[in-house]
């Protein structure tokens, strides 16, 4: 409201709300451009999805060609990769070091100093290219896993960064014969390259401690967000002492051509993914705020256009990340899923005012510039392993389950949790969809205490409810409490992991 | 990409890589025993200058064989001492080679250069201190019995070794 406050109209448009609804509501009169052909209203028989929902027929089960084995090799490739560049980081020191030199404590602890070096000279590298938001890692990954990973990863970086300066500092020491201060001074007064070392792991135990979760939702995410990329820092500080005194890369050969590769790989594609393809997508598309539309007491949608929509190369499921040029909400940019599979006339995003910054995103102005950056995403129709999904929304992870209808063919089943009727939103929506393609909508309304939700996630409830769900994708989408129990119970369920897909956002 | 060929290509990429690290750690053990850094200058030449003080630091292309004299030098002085430059045998100790290149005009070693690893940063840290000494020793003293420099015995006697070899090549 605060923030709002700048744009002269906005009394009204703040009074018009709860009208504003009561006429969404009335789908005659929608106050957005009519949905084009082939999304909701279009002609039935024109629809890909409606044709490919020949399901009911035996053959077809059979003949039937999972979509996500086109892609599926994707995933693994990184993984493969990953091992392969971390043994091979390894290796450089492995093969390079003949067992002779090896005696003597020294040596040794000298020898733990260079292997943890290498490690995390690697693992920062990776850390840096799973943020790089370079398309081809979004969409072979997902944000979710990348996510994770990188948590995971940073934690094991720490400590080997942490093991290395250590290890090599004792070593010198021991060799060296004089006291662990005295080496530090040494090292950190005469040796190329160690100002920038010492600083680097500075900012990276800082960064690290404030990425303990319980310090940090004591602060704004956009204060942590701000501060974590201070963190490229320490690529470029931690570079110099690497190849200045790294044993196995100042000699020059492979070691030193396989390490520089490595770095302009993540520096290549970090500039891809962070100038070039937004720079890209932003000039090609010049999106901007349509329209704002309330969906329930909380929830709205805000509806994007731009030019050449019938361009972007977007998938129902996947997410943007939207940075809105209006006063108070220019230097922050969130992930939102779209809400509508992409046409060519706009794209809608429906987010929750729960927040300060959806709360601004509320009194979005038409023809307000957006930046956005994406799309990016595993959670789309061609992901699926099997014909037949079954989708799990909760609250207002209903947004991109909604968008995904569009896309899977005919004899889905929606589950639809919300808390009561007033925060079910789309409900035209998804009952046009689920009438047109035969998708199957279920509605499980109640607080998480109730017998209808309870029974929903447990084995037997969700077992009664979709009797073949061994046999199908499960997209999930919700706050986070509801996505956890939802996989336990599917897991319990012997649903394999490769059909369940989780949207990255916690709603 | 499908999964089988995401594991071929995963498996035989990772395993090209393996073995190109396999490959480049023995092409660079070669390479290692010729020390790069170098430690004191050597003068400029007596007799012609064939050897190029700005340039003393690139190894030869291939490993250093025994002791072998970089030019002809007939004169003998009186010690059996040649004029030139000779070159010692690369010593390698756990840190790192030394190698000793000694100038002798006259029957004296008037110029002395050692090369030694230049990575790790200890190794450099410890041969950048002594080298110097070790060096001013043996220009003083006129031979390979050089005092030890505390905190670097390995280096002390590398460098020892060295110019032993150096002295027996000039004398050869």
């Amino acid at each position: 409201m605060q923030a709002g406050s700048a744009i002269p109209s906005n009394e009204t448009y703040a009074g018009d709300w709860d009208q504003r609804r009561t006429a969404v509501h009335d789908t005659s009169k929608l106050p957005w451009p009519p949905p084009p052909e082939g999304t909701a209203g279009g002609d039935a028989a024109a629809d890909p999805y409606v044709r490919q929902a020949a399901y009911a027929d035996p053959q077809a089960e059979q003949r039937f060609r999972p979509p996500a084995a086109r892609t599926a090799g994707n995933r693994l490739l990184v993984i493969l990769l990953f091992w392969a560049l971390l043994a091979t980081s390894v290796a450089l020191w492995m093969f390079g070091t003949p067992p002779s030199t090896l005696s003597g404590t020294p040596a040794q602890v000298t020898a733990g100093g260079r292997v943890t070096g290498l490690i995390g000279g690697f693992l920062l590298l990776t850390q840096v290219l799973m943020m790089s938001r370079v398309a081809w890692l979004e969409n072979w990954i997902g944000g979710r896993d990348l996510m994770r990973w990188h948590r995971q990863v940073g934690v094991y970086l720490l400590l080997s960064v942490l093991a290395h300066a250590a290890y090599i500092t004792v070593g010198y020491a021991m060799s060296a014969d004089v006291t662990v201060v005295d080496q530090t001074v040494t090292l950190f007064t005469t040796v190329d390259g160690m100002v920038g070392a010492y600083v680097a792991t500075g900012i990276m135990v800082a960064v690290s401690m404030l990425a303990i979760r319980a310090v940090r939702r004591r602060m704004p995410y956009e204060l942590w967000h701000w501060l974590h990329l201070t963190t490229y820092a320490i690529l470029i500080l931690g570079y110099g002492h690497q190849f200045a005194n790294g044993t196995e890369l100042a000699n020059g050969g492979f070691a030193h051509w396989y390490w520089i590769s490595l770095y302009a790989l993540v520096i290549a594609c970090l500039v891809w993914g962070r100038v070039i393809e937004p720079l890209w997508l932003n000039l090609r598309h010049r999106f901007e705020v349509i329209d704002v539309v309330p969906e329930s007491a909380t929830m709205f949608s805000v509806y994007i256009g731009g030019r050449r929509l019938d361009r972007l190369d977007a998938r129902a499921g996947q997410y943007f990340r939207w940075r809105f040029f209006a006063s108070g909400a220019w230097w922050q940019s969130h992930p939102f899923s779209l809400s509508a599979a992409p046409n060519d006339q706009w794209l809608r995003l429906t987010v929750n005012a729960v927040g300060d910054h959806t709360t601004r995103m509320r009194e979005l102005r038409p023809s307000t510039r957006v930046w956005a950056i994406g799309p990016s995403g595993t959670f789309t129709a061609d992901h699926r392993t099997r014909q037949r999904a079954l989708l799990i929304a909760g609250g207002s992870g209903i947004a991109p389950i909604r968008a995904l209808l569009e896309e899977l063919p005919g004899g889905s089943i929606v589950i639809y949790r919300a808390t009561d009727a007033g925060d079910i939103v789309f409900q035209d929506e998804l009952r046009s969809l689920a009438q047109r393609c035969g998708h199957d909508l279920r509605y499980v309304l109640g607080s998480r205490h109730d017998a209808g939700p309870l029974d929903l996630f447990t084995p037997q409830g969700l077992r009664e409810q979709v009797p073949d769900v061994r046999h199908r994708d499960v997209y999930v989408c919700g706050p986070p409490g509801m996505v956890e129990t939802a996989v336990a119970v599917l897991r319990r369920l012997r649903v394999r992991r490769r059909q369940i897909h989780l949207d990255p956002f916690e709603f | 990409m499908r999964r089988t060929t995401a594991a071929v290509v995963g498996t035989l990429g990772g395993a090209a890589l393996l073995l190109a690290a396999k490959y480049g750690a023995d092409a660079n053990a070669d390479k290692a025993s010729q020390a790069a850094g170098q430690t004191g200058e050597l003068a400029p030449a007596a007799e012609g200058g064939e050897v190029s003080p700005s340039a003393p630091a690139n190894p030869p292309a291939t490993r250093a064989p025994a002791a072998s004299p970089s030019r002809s030098a007939p004169a003998r002085a009186a010690n059996g001492l040649k004029n030139g430059l000779f070159r010692g045998d690369a010593v390698r100790n756990q840190y790192g080679p030394i190698q000793v290149t000694i100038r002798v005009a006259n029957g004296r070693v008037t110029a002395l250069a050692a090369t030694h690893a230049t990575s790790p940063a200890m190794t450099v840290q410890v041969n950048k201190r002594a080298i110097p000494l070790l060096r001013q020793a043996a220009l003083t003293s006129q031979s390979a019995q050089v005092d030890t420099v505390s905190g670097a015995t390995f280096t002390s006697g590398s460098f020892n070794q060295s110019l032993q070899s150096a002295l027996a090549a000039a004398k050869a």
